[in-house]
C-alpha cells in the first residue's frame, strides 16, 4: 500500500472529530469561541495522545480542569470531580477519542497505534481555543510528520 | 437464561466505567462485570473466570486487543464472546478483526448501542 | 393555578399544569406540557413537534405511559417560566414526567423511552442548534438517571406529529394522515 504523498493537516476534519466525540459521548456541543472569551481563572489539565503508522505525530488536548470534572460526570454518568484520578483519566480517553476519530477520517485505509495518553497539569495556551464546550474553552494541537 | 460474566477490557479506567454502567442498564441479567486494563490482565481473568462476553479496546499498552483475540483463537476458545469497542473506525482494521471479534463497535459509543450488543448476544445464546 | 393533579373519568392523571383530554381516551399535550396516564386505552398526542423534543414513557406491565413535549434545554434561561410551566425545559419536565410516571404505577427498570423531535427548524428559538441541543440535554439526563432510550426519532428538518399508545407502547410519527414512522 503507497504512503501518504501529502500529511494531512485537515483543521476541519479535527473539528470535526471534536463535534463527534463532544455530542456523542459527552453529551454536548461544541461552540464558536466569542470574541471576548475570558482567561481561564483556575487549573488547566493536557492530555498528549501520540500515534505512528503511514505518518506519526501527537494530538494535544488542553482544557481547564473544571472542564474535565464535568465531562467526567457526563460520561460516567457520576460526580466524580472530586476522584482526580479518574477525571485525569478522562482527559486522556477524551483526547484519545478525538485523535482516533481523526485518524479514521483522514487516513482509514492505513492503520494506527495510539499510545496510551500523558496527562499533565498546563498553562492555558496563548493562541486561541479552538472551540467551547460547555461555555468553557477547548484547546487542540496536532502535530504531524513522517 | 443464566446471567452472564462479562470482562471489559481497556486501558482508561473511565471507559471502562462507561461501559460498565451500559451493561449493568441493559435489558440482560448481568451475574458479574470484571476490568481488566490490557490484554495480559485479560488473559488472567479469563483463566480464573468463567466468561461469558468481553469488551475490548484495540490500543492498549503491555498486550494490545487484537493481540489478546489472536491469544483467544490460539487457544481455541469460543468463549467469551467478543465484542472491539475502538476509536479506530477503518475499514482496515474492520477486516484485520473479522474472525477475530463478533462485534465491532465505534467509539464514541452510546450505552444504548452496548445494550444492543448484548441483546443479539443473549438471543444468539438463547437459540 | 390548579397545582394538584387531576384524574378524568377514564383514569387519566394528568399532573400540572394541566391537559384535559379532548375526548375520551386520547389526550393532546402542546408546549410546555406534559400528561401521564393509567387508562389502557389512551393515548397521548402531541402536534407540531419542531425544534422542541418529546419524550415518551412506557411501562409494558402497568400500561403507564406519559409524554412531555419540551421547548428548551434549561431551565436558567427564564426562571419565571420554568416556576410557571416546568415542563417547558428539559431539566425540569424531564424529571415531573418520570415522577409522576412512578406514581401512577410505573418502575423505573422497566420503562421503555423514545426521543422524538429536535429538528433542525429555520427561525427556530435561537438558532437551528436549538433541536439539537435539546436532544442532547435529553440524552445526557437519562444516561445519568440511569435510562437508556429504547428508541428514536432526532433531528432532520421536518416537523413531526408523535403519538403514543398505552395499550401497546406503539410510538408513531405522522405527517397529515401518513405515518410515516414506527418506533
Amino acid at each position: 500500500m503507497n504512503l501518504p504523498t501529502a500529511l494531512p493537516t485537515d483543521r476541519a476534519a479535527l473539528d470535526r472529530a471534536l463535534a463527534m466525540v463532544a455530542e456523542e459521548s459527552f453529551f454536548a456541543m461544541i461552540d464558536p469561541v466569542p470574541a471576548d472569551v475570558s482567561a481561564v481563572d483556575g487549573p488547566m489539565i493536557g492530555a498528549r495522545v501520540t500515534f505512528e503508522g503511514a505518518f506519526s505525530g501527537a494530538l494535544n488536548c488542553r482544557m481547564p480542569r473544571a472542564l474535565a470534572e464535568e465531562l467526567t460526570a457526563a460520561f460516567t454518568g457520576e460526580d466524580l470531580s472530586a476522584d482526580t484520578a479518574a477525571v485525569d483519566d478522562l482527559a486522556g480517553e477524551f483526547a484519545n477519542m478525538v485523535c482516533g476519530r481523526w485518524l479514521t477520517d483522514v487516513a482509514p485505509q492505513w492503520l494506527f497505534r495510539l499510545d496510551h495518553p500523558e496527562v499533565a497539569h498546563v498553562a492555558a495556551p496563548a493562541s486561541a481555543p479552538s472551540g467551547m464546550l460547555n461555555g468553557q474553552p477547548i484547546w487542540l494541537e496536532l502535530t504531524v510528520e513522517k | 437464561m443464566k446471567p452472564l460474566n462479562i470482562l471489559i477490557v481497556d486501558d482508561s479506567a473511565t471507559m471502562r466505567q462507561f461501559v460498565r454502567r451500559a451493561v449493568q442498564l441493559s435489558e440482560v441479567p448481568v451475574a458479574n462485570v470484571l476490568e481488566a486494563a490490557n490484554g495480559k490482565e485479560a488473559l488472567a481473568v479469563i483463566d480464573a473466570n468463567e466468561i461469558d462476553a468481553l469488551f475490548t479496546d484495540i490500543n492498549m499498552p503491555v498486550m494490545s486487543g487484537p493481540e489478546l483475540l489472536r491469544e483467544l483463537q490460539r487457544q481455541g476458545r469460543e468463549t467469551p464472546a467478543r465484542i472491539v469497542v475502538s476509536t479506530d473506525g477503518s475499514e482496515v482494521r474492520r477486516q484485520e478483526m473479522e474472525g477475530l471479534a463478533r462485534w465491532y463497535v465505534n467509539k464514541p459509543v452510546r450505552p444504548e448501542v452496548v445494550r444492543d450488543v448484548l441483546n443479539e448476544l443473549a438471543n444468539g445464546i438463547a437459540d | 393555578m390548579n397545582v394538584s393533579p387531576s384524574v378524568t373519568a377514564s383514569g387519566i392523571i394528568v399532573p400540572p399544569p394541566l391537559v384535559m383530554p379532548s375526548r375520551g381516551e386520547r389526550v393532546v399535550i402542546g408546549i410546555g406540557e406534559y400528561a401521564v396516564t393509567t387508562s389502557p386505552h389512551a393515548e397521548i398526542v402531541t402536534h407540531a413537534l419542531g425544534s422542541c423534543v418529546a419524550v415518551c414513557v412506557w411501562d409494558p406491565v402497568s400500561h403507564v405511559a406519559g409524554m412531555l413535549h419540551f421547548l428548551l434545554p434549561e431551565s436558567k434561561l427564564n426562571a419565571e417560566r420554568a416556576a410557571r410551566q416546568p415542563g417547558t425545559f428539559a431539566d425540569t419536565g424531564i424529571p415531573l414526567l418520570f415522577q409522576a410516571a412512578y406514581k401512577a404505577g410505573a418502575i423505573k427498570a422497566r420503562l421503555r423511552v423514545h426521543l422524538l423531535g429536535g429538528a433542525a427548524i429555520t427561525g427556530g428559538p435561537n438558532g437551528l442548534d436549538v433541536g439539537k441541543r435539546n436532544a442532547l440535554i435529553a440524552k445526557k439526563m437519562l444516561w445519568q438517571n440511569g435510562v437508556l432510550v429504547k428508541g428514536e426519532s432526532l433531528g432532520g428538518t421536518d416537523t413531526r406529529t408523535v403519538s403514543l399508545s398505552a395499550s401497546t407502547g406503539r410510538v408513531q410519527v405522522t405527517r397529515g394522515r401518513e405515518v410515516v414512522e414506527e418506533l
